[in-house]
């Protein structure tokens, strides 16, 4: 008979209170191992922490959207959002997919490029577009989502100078019904500023409109937000095609879909309340179809979801550096991965799990490893109690995480993709002092 | 103002020759010319024929009828025949022609009434107006007593003697040596006798016309004739008879218009003309013995009795099967028409009035097809089922215990054509999954109907999810309501059907599918095609540059360089620069016409697919390689995806191996042209980017490669196409622009 583990003896207060209608707690959830690869054996070989991406769970999930809106919608065009998660590695399978490239700034655009996109098939969002990003669109043909009057006034000016038309769209922001509204990027429906922008752009000499762009906010939980947004931007698409007998090319509505993470604050977890691509499609699709728009002229539907898409494949490693017990009786722990590493901690409770079955649970913090008050991974889990070096999974951190991480204090950990036939490859190194050398000056001093 | 000159001229030589040689049912020149040759054989009937043919095609001149009939000979052929019958009745005289103008008059105004009241059944005249005017002369032939009636026939040689001496005389005796066969002599007869002429002479001479214009009305004219005289032997009639009247023109007549013209030729219409002839040979003898007792002949009227009533009778089929086809577009000649027809059958809207599209959006597999083995049976076995599967089979997520786990549960399902909404059901419950609906088998449904007689139905449709009502007229892709599980529907999947009726439990109509993407390796554009169990099929999307570009607007015009290089040599053969015309013509269809070279290359654009569906002129011309390079080409295409077709064979071969496949072509088709073409780069979804495909033509003798032409074409987005097409050591390159 094996030796039995020791627990250490601890206090728990019973907290039956009233079940809730789920019944009684579940089994602690376990993450052995990722895609058939053993977790222990990444850490061993990559290092902790560990940022590993899966393939697998990209192109299956990139595949349920796809199929969600292509079985509902004549045509539909996904774009890669970029600043969800740029890894060249990354944006390759989307676009292996299908899919073009969102950018929202000249270096993502110069990145897209180098990734092999086509610039006509990138959609250049964002408010920051500097002349010569706007140069850069031009010339490569890409599809300009104008988001002020004053980048209007600037692309009109440069399209002239350099005597070539321009693709654009213009972004709009309205009232989808939901809270909060967005309303800093693009030009407002119902005070008139899109009817407005569209009517400067299709009398400008060198712009040519194709498309109209939304993006409602982000983490709707409410698809008939989409729907809404969607029968607006119909209106200005027939409002277009009444005025000047020109039917544009596209209807743009942005990302903003649910990941399955759950919000801080939220009551359900994300998993059981955030909808789904099917409950998404269905509303945008029933709007445009059921719109006035004659069924032939229906526009392309572009769809920049970026969190949705890779929230799932994007796993973080991390080993338990410390057990402390606080003032309060509280349980916590110290692991080696924190919110320089963890952007979205700061809006979700992450799913952080251990990869074996371990003993009984208790309301723990697990604490990041930066000398900052602020880093703190979850507030209040029910946890097992683990040793040091026990080795943990954080779980949907492929959206943002990457991108948005900090270097700040300690070195940025690998990022390590697990491809289709389960062989892993480092896609991003380990930051090293050669690193932050390679960039920096020291002036000398006599 | 010469050249307008010309132009009239040669539009009245063309009338007067087409109204000749119309008589076959051609337009063949060579053959007009052989024509009007014996039909001076008789030099006053001749000026007869002759001066009917002016009467008749200036009278629709000036009275406005369609130039089109005009110029193709079609108001000139009947009093042509009237012109010719009453011209060999009497002895040349001014009354006589006074007689023939007058009876080509009447006998253009019976053509102008017959063709309109049996256009109204898509019917030929044939020569019915013929018939009644030489009736009413022949009958009254007797009352007019200032014509005198003809004595030829009676003095032969003195006839033969006063057209060409001696060596006509000499000519005759030998020919009357020479053919000694009473089959082929009464043959020779029977074809002189169209032209109302006695002698071997002008039968040998038709029959070589015949044979020069078209190989297949030449066998036709062979087997017509051959099969009634066989009858004749068989059931015992006397022979004579066929040789003395020579009536027999009426079994060849037929076999030439039902087996070859009417009809695209091949087995089943040969066939056909076998078992139709008895019945013209016996309708002949009994119209003979009828007509004896006015003394007048039946002339050609057992002819017209058998092909109207045949064609009538094939008319109003409810299908069309392969082997017996009217013919959809009437190229004037048997052999084209044939080459045409053969090339793909499916090509031809006037076949398929309905091009459907699938019905929904996006990938969709087919669970159960054509004489499936759940449900498909019998009366209903003409229909589809579909459903969604993701990429491993599975056509549910989770447990699969709920309609809404199934991927198509509450897809949008789309008209599959234009029509009327003819029935809507909609108020019946989905089931649960595994339970049936027997009581209302097919649930909420709807029927719409496209055309007479081809009605679609779309069941097992989403309670209360049907957004159209009876009466609607929709549109192709009109939302018509959401998949669902209701009726005899154990898991959702759209049931989706043509039939003949409006009603609900009507049996099914077999009926192909316009146009689909078959998705295997790569996708390939499939049309008027039955999608079979497990393929997975999707709508294409149009790419607008395709569309635009291949979208020819008559009076556009398009002009660019053309060049023939020798690539061992680097030699530069030939360079020249042309200019195309887009027109059309009254059977609205479109042509793009050489400038240079007076060619046609016929195209036809239904919104999903550009097709050439034919060239005349001359081979090897800027024309004819565009012709060859964009056979073919959807509209709607994904990058990587293959379209077959099969080029007519008359466009491709000559000389003798040509002439050989003309003689045995409605039987086997030894020669034949690979169309394949495959879209390289089809731009995006915003229909930016060039289009760039590739064509591979194959000329095969009895399946063996004989030739094969590689072409490249390049759509720019400004609408220019650059084409090149290798061949041997050839390579000749192609720019054309809009003007």
């Amino acid at each position: 008979m094996e030796k039995l583990k020791y627990d250490k003896p601890a206090i728990t207060k019973i907290n039956a209170g009233m079940p809730s209608k789920f019944g009684l707690p579940v089994k602690q959830k376990v993450i052995s191992e990722i895609d058939g690869i053993k977790v222990s054996s990444l850490m061993e070989e990559y290092g902790s922490p560990l940022f590993v991406i899966s393939e697998k769970t990209i192109r299956e999930v990139q595949a349920e959207a796809k199929r969600a809106f292509e079985t509902r919608y004549p045509k539909v065009q996904f774009a890669w959002s970029y600043k969800t998660n740029y890894l060249d590695a990354v944006c390759s399978i989307y676009h292996d997919e299908g899919s073009w490239a969102e950018v929202v700034s000249g270096f993502e655009f110069e990145k897209a490029l180098s990734n092999g996109v086509n610039g006509s098939q990138i959609l250049f969002n964002g408010p920051d577009k500097s002349e010569a990003d706007l140069i850069m669109a031009i010339e490569n043909n890409a599809c300009i989502h104008i988001d002020h009057f004053d980048e209007l006034y600037l692309l009109i000016e440069t399209s002239r100078k350099l005597q070539k038309k321009a693709r654009v769209a213009i972004r709009v922001n309205l009232d989808a019904g939901i809270y909060p509204i967005w309303d800093r990027f693009g030009f407002n429906y119902e005070n008139g500023d899109a009817w407005n922008a569209i009517n400067r752009i299709m009398l400008a000499e060198n712009l040519e409109l194709i498309g109209l762009h939304t993006h409602i906010g982000t983490y709707i939980m409410a698809q008939s937000a989409y729907a809404i947004a969607a029968s607006k931007l119909a209106n200005l698409y027939m409002a277009i095609h009444r005025k000047f007998d020109y039917w544009l090319k596209y209807i743009d509505l942005g990302g903003g879909f649910a990941s399955k993470n759950t919000l801080k604050g939220a009551y359900m977890p994300g998993s059981e309340t955030c909808p789904s691509f099917d409950d998404y499609a269905e509303a945008i699709s029933n709007a445009l179809i059921s719109s006035e728009i004659p069924h032939e002229n229906l526009p392309v539907l572009f769809l920049e979801t970026g969190r949705a898409l890779i929230d799932d494949a994007g796993y973080l490693l991390t080993t338990v550096i410390a057990n402390k017990r606080l003032n309060d009786g509280r349980r916590s722990m110290v692991i080696d991965a924190g919110v320089n590493l963890l952007f979205t901690s700061f809006w979700y409770n992450l799913g952080v799990y251990p990869t074996r079955e371990l003993g009984h649970a208790e309301e723990s913090t697990i604490y990041g490893p930066l000398c900052m008050n602020i880093d703190v991974v979850r507030d209040a889990i029910v946890f097992p109690q683990v040793k040091t070096g026990e080795q943990l999974v954080i779980e949907r951190v492929g959206a943002y995480n990457i991108t948005q991480s900090m270097q700040f204090i300690t070195y940025r950990p690998n990022v390590v993709l697990i491809d289709m036939e389960g062989e892993t490859h480092i896609i991003r190194k380990k930051e090293s002092l050669e690193t932050f050398k390679n960039s920096e000056l020291n002036p000398k001093r006599n | 103002m010469s050249k307008t000159k010309n132009i009239i001229g040669k539009e009245i030589l063309f009338s007067v020759l087409n109204s000749y040689s119309q008589v076959f049912f051609s337009t063949s020149k060579v053959l007009a010319a052989f024509l009007v040759l014996i039909s001076f054989f008789d030099y006053g009937a001749g000026i007869g024929g002759l001066i009917a043919v002016a009467i008749a095609n200036l009278l629709a001149h000036y009275l406005g009828y369609n130039a089109y009939f005009l110029k193709s000979g079609l108001y000139g052929f009947n009093s042509l025949l009237v012109g010719l019958g009453v011209g060999l009745i009497f002895q040349p005289s001014i009354e006589l022609y006074g007689l023939i103008a007058i009876t080509a008059t009447t006998c253009f105004f019976l053509t102008i009434v017959f063709q309109g009241v049996l256009g109204k059944y898509g019917l030929p005249f044939l020569s019915i107006p013929f018939l009644v005017t030489i009736w009413i002369v022949s009958l009254s032939g007797g009352q007019l007593t200032a014509l005198n009636i003809s004595e030829r026939g009676i003095y032969t040689y003195n006839e033969l003697f006063g057209m060409g001496g001696h060596t006509m005389v000499g000519l005759y005796n030998w020919l009357e040596a020479l053919v000694s066969s009473s089959f082929i002599r009464i043959y020779f007869y029977s074809l002189g006798a169209i032209f109302f002429q006695t002698g071997l002479l002008a039968g040998i001479i038709i029959s070589i016309g015949l044979l020069i214009y078209s190989r297949i009305t030449f066998v036709l004219s062979i087997l017509g004739y051959a099969v009634s005289y066989l009858f004749y032997i068989l059931v015992g009639i006397e022979f004579n008879s066929l040789s003395y009247t020579f009536i027999g023109f009426n079994y060849i007549l037929t076999a030439v218009a039902l087996g070859g013209y009417y009809l695209i030729p091949g087995r089943t219409s040969y066939a056909w003309i076998i078992i139709l002839l008895p019945s013209v040979v016996l309708i002949t003898i009994s119209t003979q013995q009828f007509f004896m007792l006015f003394r007048i002949s039946p002339y050609s009227l057992p002819f017209n009795m058998v092909v109207l009533m045949f064609l009538y009778a094939l008319k109003l089929r409810e299908k069309r099967p392969g082997g017996l086809l009217e013919t959809p577009v009437q190229l004037g000649n048997p052999e084209k028409n044939l080459y045409l027809q053969s090339g793909n059958l499916k090509r031809f809207p006037a076949r398929y009035p309905v091009a459907a599209s699938l019905p929904f959006f996006g990938e969709w597999e087919v669970s159960q097809g054509h004489n499936g083995e759940h449900t498909h049976k019998g009366a209903w076995r003409n229909a589809w089922d579909f459903i969604i599967t993701d990429k491993n089979g599975k056509q549910f997520k989770g447990s699969g215990d709920f309609s809404e786990d199934y991927f198509c549960f509450g897809k949008a399902i789309t008209a599959p054509f234009d029509g009327t909404v003819v029935e809507v059901v909609n108020t019946i419950p989905d089931n649960t999954i595994g339970d049936v609906d027997t009581k209302n088998n097919w649930g909420n449904t709807v029927i719409i109907e496209h055309s007479y007689g081809i009605y679609s139905k779309l069941s097992h449709l989403k309670y209360h999810s049907i957004e159209v009502k009876e009466g609607d007229h929709i549109k192709q892709g009109h939302l018509l309501g959401k998949c669902g599980n209701s009726g005899r529907s154990p898991y959702p999947h759209l049931h989706f059907q043509f039939q003949p009726t409006p009603y609900i439990a009507s049996p099914t109509l077999d009926y192909p599918l316009g146009h689909y993407l078959l998705k295997g390796e790569k996708y390939t554009f499939e049309t008027f095609s039955f999608p079979q169990n497990g393929e997975v099929v999707a709508n294409p999307v149009k790419n607008e540059l395709l569309a635009k570009v291949l979208h020819f607007i008559p009076g556009q015009r398009i002009s660019g360089e053309f060049k023939i290089e020798s690539l061992k040599t680097g030699a530069i053969l030939n360079e020249e620069k042309f200019n195309w015309k887009v027109n059309t013509d009254v059977f609205n269809s479109t042509y793009l016409e050489s400038e240079e070279d007076g060619s046609l290359a016929y195209l036809f654009n239904n919104g999903n697919l550009h097709y050439f569906t034919n060239f005349t002129g001359k081979k090897g011309t800027p024309l004819y390689w565009f012709f060859l390079a964009l056979f073919k080409v959807p509209l709607g295409f994904l990058p990587n995806s293959t379209i077959r077709d099969h080029v007519p064979v008359n466009m491709m071969f000559g000389g003798m191996l040509m002439i050989l496949q003309d003689l045995i072509a409605p039987m086997y088709l030894f020669l034949k042209v690979d169309y394949s073409l495959e879209i390289k780069k089809a731009g995006d979804i915003l229909s930016s980017g060039d289009v760039k495909m590739t064509s591979e033509i194959t000329k095969r003798i009895a399946g063996r490669e004989a030739g094969k032409y590689d072409s490249t074409t390049t759509i720019k987005e400004n609408g220019v196409f650059e084409i090149e097409i290798r061949f041997n050591d050839l390579k000749i390159q192609m720019i054309c622009r809009n003007e």
